[in-house]
């Protein structure tokens, strides 16, 4: 899931870069809450978590360089029911809420940034 | 979940009240558990419901189990019953647990409500300036 | 491009701009022209570009925040967002106009 941009001179600047790869974390999330929810009742099956926002968040404040950001699959090691399974219904639901937005949130920025050359162009 | 915090408060919420209902429900299918005399009978489990210690929501304080005194029922007949013929069964009352049932089941939903029109503001707010 | 300069300068009244720099607040503007009206459009003109400037770099900062889901409130970012694109659009009006009038001025000339 690199960033396939390495030639794009307008785009290749910190929050471009920042969105892209929040964009690729939020769309993993949802495949992953969605992955958990199916698997709500299978033995043994612990839920799947995917981090990347302190790691991102890292890499920008102390001036590396966000590309190098790639968003991690690990398994939550929260206590498990009696058949072995972790998956909490409650907190993917609202996970899932919580993901969609921020894909929402982070589509109109990417879609802003264009706006904004665009405005330009236009004239 | 800072960014959208009504959403992490509300889940909060429905934590608490998910456990609550699942502390009645087990009251509830215990509450015929037959116990000989010199045991203690079921103990009935209480949800202490508090405020968060970082101030977003509530959280679960603790289960505290209540008494296992019991009451003593006649029943000469039964296999655990003692030598005067008693039997210890809980003294859980189905009617409270009921109504905790009912009023578990309301907060699930309030909660849940609340995430809702949550994720409509913050989808109108995300859709704010758009038409250009 | 000295001659149109000059030309500018002498209508004096009209704040002389160049088209082509027009996106970069030089100060040399005022300099230029030397009419006394022309240098405060200049002035407000650069002004309006550093702040719009400003607002971009909010906005990227803001769109960071909201990336990495440290953002304090979504409408944080969406009005800044809004406020950024507009001000573009005026800036870009602006520039038009002004190089609407350079022309006008251009052909009187001939």
């Amino acid at each position: 899931m690199r960033n396939s941009l390495k030639g794009a001179v307008v785009f290749d600047d910190v929050s471009s870069v920042t969105l892209r790869t929040a964009l690729d974390g939020l769309a993993l999330r949802q495949r992953v809450i969605a992955d958990n929810i199916s698997n709500i009742e299978t033995p043994g099956y612990l839920a799947k978590k995917v981090k990347f926002e302190e790691a991102l968040g890292a890499a920008v404040s102390a001036g590396g360089s966000p590309a190098d950001v790639t968003p991690t699959v690990a398994r939550s090691l929260e206590p498990t029911r009696l058949n072995g399974n972790n998956v909490n219904l409650d907190e993917e639901t609202l996970s899932n809420v919580d993901t969609g937005l921020r894909y929402q949130l982070a589509l109109r920025a990417m879609d802003d940034k264009f706006g904004l050359v665009r405005d330009v162009i236009k004239g | 979940m800072s960014l959208f915090n009504a959403i992490g408060i509300a889940g909060t919420g429905v934590t608490v009240y998910r456990k609550w209902l699942d502390a009645v429900s087990d009251n509830l299918s215990n509450i015929n558990d037959a116990a000989p005399t010199s045991g203690e009978a079921f103990k009935a489990k209480y949800v202490i419901a508090q405020e968060a210690s970082d101030g977003n929501g509530a959280q679960v304080g603790g289960i505290v189990e209540g008494s296992g005194q019991g009451r003593l029922v006649y029943e000469p007949t039964h296999p655990l019953a003692d030598a005067d013929g008693y039997v210890r069964y809980p003294d859980i009352d189905m009617g409270s647990q009921m109504g905790q049932l009912i009023m578990a089941q309301r907060g699930y939903q309030a909660n849940l409500s609340v995430v809702d029109r949550a994720k409509d503001s913050y989808q109108a707010a995300i859709q704010l300036g758009r038409n250009s | 491009m000295t001659a149109p300069i000059g030309a500018i300068g002498a209508v004096g009244s009209i704040g002389g701009i160049l088209p082509t720099g027009a996106l970069q607040a030089t100060p040399s503007i005022s300099e230029i022209n030397g009419g006394g009206g022309g240098a405060d459009f200049a002035a407000k003109l650069a002004d309006g570009l550093q702040s719009l400037s400003d607002m971009q770099a909010k906005v990227d900062d803001l769109s960071v925040k909201a990336a990495t889901g440290s953002l304090k409130d979504v409408h944080d970012y969406t009005i800044a967002a809004t406020e950024a694109s507009l001000a573009t659009q005026l800036t870009v009006a602006v520039r038009n106009k002004a190089v609407e009038a350079f022309n006008e001025i251009m052909r009187m000339q001939a």
